[in-house]
């Protein structure tokens, strides 16, 4: 009687094992990955499109890169140092020239690597 | 009356069996037919809405646009201009207005070589219809770079930076040059040697000029070297 209790108790306890797996063993390691991949720089721009012909002298320039990343932002006359946020966004308002503005967007890392976007913007008072 | 052996372990079997196996799924109940033509018809709706939407904005992204380039063709109906993105075509026709600046002028006056802002609309192939086609001046450098890397040399008027995997690049500073560190404005004598910086400049063939450097917070520990004939120069402040 005992001995088919203990049998039965032993065979509950697999079963308890099987559909309800752990996921770390009796060492408590996850087995689980135990690393995550670096995070690489990004930059995409959101705004503005390129080759784009505005009536308004002030451009808004903004995108995404990676979190808490330095942006440069040079226009024709005007450089712009900004810092992303925690979630890598930026934003920046830039005063157009008349005519033709050439617009880099540059993002560095701590390691000095760098991605670059460029826009070509045509400002006309007059709305052609 | 004594249970048997036999029954007994057969009980706990089973019990553990029913404890233990996993439920049947609950099948559902079946949807009436005019409910299922209803939710049909409103997601039609919403792919037509969505679609509608996405044509507007594909078309807003096409009107008002400028390709600025200098001028390879020409003809009296189109113009191939070499762009920074590379070859673009446009059309002129009639309607198309011609500028040199400020002054109206006209097809005649332009010449290949020439460096023109072309406005108007682009079409699903890339092609711009010209509204207006003005002649520009031609900006003195259109190599603009913006470079990070670590101060190796300085003299009065230079500062020599080694970017990540990239040769030592020389920038001429002067006056109209402006420096930065951290949100302040600084001076020249903010920088020094092993420093990284950020430097916007313009490249030349004879000597790159900085118009804006960054002051990093964060240096390098490099041992100066000696000037020999390798690329490395002296690291000097004067």
């Amino acid at each position: 009687m005992i001995l088919i209790l203990v049998i039965g108790l032993g065979l509950t306890y697999i079963f308890y094992l099987i559909l309800n797996p752990k996921s770390a063993d009796k060492y408590g390691f996850n087995l689980g990955p135990v690393t995550t991949a670096p995070v690489s720089l990004t930059l995409a721009v959101s705004s503005p499109d390129d080759n784009l012909l505005t009536n308004s002298p002030n451009l808004l320039i903004s995108g995404t890169t990676s979190p808490n990343s330095l942006v440069v932002i040079s226009t024709n006359d005007n450089d712009q140092i900004l810092t992303a946020s925690g979630s890598g966004d930026f934003s920046y308002t830039a005063k157009l020239n008349d005519g033709a503005n050439s617009i880099k967007i540059s993002t560095f890392d701590d390691q000095g690597n760098s991605k670059n976007e460029d826009r070509t913007v045509y400002y006309s008072a007059e709305k052609i | 009356m004594k249970i048997g052996r036999k029954y007994q372990v057969a009980v706990i079997i089973a019990l553990l069996f029913v404890v233990y196996r996993p439920l049947p799924v609950m099948a559902q109940e079946a949807t009436s037919t005019s409910s299922l033509s209803t939710k049909l018809k409103a997601l039609q709706a919403e792919i037509a809405s969505k679609a509608a939407q996405l044509k507007a904005e594909v078309t807003k992204k096409l009107q008002n646009r400028a390709y600025i380039g200098f001028v390879k063709l020409k003809s009296s109906t189109s113009l191939t201009l070499a762009t920074r993105a590379g070859s673009k075509i446009v059309n002129i026709n009639d309607f198309t207005d011609f500028y040199s600046g400020d002054q109206k002028t006209n097809l005649k006056t332009l010449n290949t070589d020439d460096y023109v802002a072309a406005l108007g609309d682009v079409d699903e192939t890339g092609v711009l219809t010209a509204r207006r086609v003005v002649k520009l001046k031609q900006p003195s450098s259109f190599d603009r770079v913006v470079l990070w890397g670590y101060v190796t040399q300085i003299t009065d008027s230079t500062i020599t930076l080694k970017p990540v995997n990239n040769q030592l690049q020389t920038f001429a500073v002067d006056k109209t040059t402006s420096y930065q560190m951290g949100k302040n404005n600084t001076d020249f004598t903010a920088i020094r040697q092993n420093k990284a910086v950020i430097v916007v400049g313009f490249k030349s063939d004879k000597i790159n000029k900085a118009r804006f450097i960054y002051i990093l917070p964060y240096s390098i520990s490099l041992k100066v070297k000696n000037a020999t004939s390798s690329a490395t120069p002296s690291a000097v402040k004067k």
